[in-house]
């Protein structure tokens, strides 16, 4: 088995993190109808995110474990929410949303990873 | 053995965990190997699977591994002529295992309890088989302790129980239930990826 440098491995966490993001926002978009009411249209965006990002998870697998599933959980279920609320957002602009808020949960991710990874105490 | 359809789906699951396990030894393999390192003497490595984790033991030691599944366990035999040592493999559930009271030094498992059917009574048993000065080593993940990620993981169980393992088992509990007392445990990631060291209660 090929070993990879931790540094290039937390990569791989954001970049997937990061693609699931922009496809929780895109896809909803892309498929939701738009004269749905607004709890199927987010219903079904966040059922069609949360599908895209286990696709997401299955292809990195060989890279990754919990890094991007658990992370991944969390963005898709919110931003495939969000588009019903964002028709008037251009596509480049919804994707960039999507980037910046699925680096930015696996940062918190990254973040609460490091005050709990070691020793537990008492 | 009455396993049914849980011994169905490892059979089946056996074709592709090799492939669907690379990325958590590319991860956690360090850790587990590390864990392993403190195995000795006569040592039991629960759930076996196709064998990935025999390169994790250390050299010359007496093992006997264990799986309910017959398609995993012929998996694992190339592998187990591999090992540096005695390695011998059966077919046995870990909640009825064919071993005499105080049989073993160590007892290993990985990724064993999110999938065994009652986990406290498959923990009883390894409490049996350990000598009372024995050590039990688990690499297992867990259910989240944050509220939030852990109900998640509870909404999710349901589906990776279809095709694997339960996601919200609470396995540091489950293992003081069995009689163990814990005296280590290590956070690999969040605490979802946990490391257990336990004993027997009292001894």
């Amino acid at each position: 088995m090929r070993e990879y440098s931790p540094a290039f491995l937390r990569g791989v966490d954001y970049v997937g993190a990061m693609i699931i993001g922009a496809s929780s926002v895109l896809l909803p978009r892309l498929l939701v109808p738009h004269g749905w009411g607004m709890a199927a249209s987010m219903a079904l965006g966040m059922a069609l995110a949360m599908t895209a990002a286990f696709f997401v998870t299955i292809l990195l697998s060989p890279l990754t474990a919990f890094e991007v599933a658990v992370p991944g959980m969390i963005i898709s279920m919110t931003l495939g929410m969000l588009p019903p609320h964002l028709i008037s957002v251009s596509f480049p602009r919804l994707a960039l949303v999507g980037v910046l808020a699925g680096a930015a949960t696996q940062l918190v991710f990254h973040v609460y990873d490091m005050s709990l990874h070691g020793e537990v105490k008492g | 053995m009455k396993l049914g359809g849980e011994l169905v789906k490892w059979d089946r699951a056996a074709e592709s965990i090799d492939k669907t396990a690379v990325g958590v030894e590319r991860r956690y393999g360090k850790y587990k190997r590390n864990l392993f390192a403190g195995a000795r003497g006569r040592t039991l490595l629960v759930a076996a699977g196709t064998g990935q984790d025999f390169a994790s033991l250390p050299e010359n030691l007496r093992v006997t591994a264990v799986d309910f599944s017959r398609a995993m366990l012929e998996k694992a035999r190339p592998r187990a002529a591999l090992y540096k040592g005695s390695l011998n493999l059966a077919r046995m559930d870990v909640q009825r295992l064919a071993f005499r009271d105080g049989t073993f030094d160590t007892i290993l498992t990985s990724c064993t309890f999110c999938s065994v059917r009652d986990p406290v009574e498959g923990l009883r048993e390894l409490n049996r088989v350990l000598k009372p000065d024995g050590r039990l080593m688990m690499f297992e993940h867990v259910r989240a302790g944050n509220p939030f990620l852990g109900i998640l993981m509870d909404l999710m169980t349901p589906v990776s129980r279809l095709v694997g393992p339960d996601l919200n088992r609470r396995t540091g509990e489950n293992v003081r239930k069995a009689g163990f007392e814990i005296v280590r445990e290590f956070n690999v990631y969040l605490d979802i990826v946990k490391i257990f060291e336990a004993i027997k209660r009292g001894a």
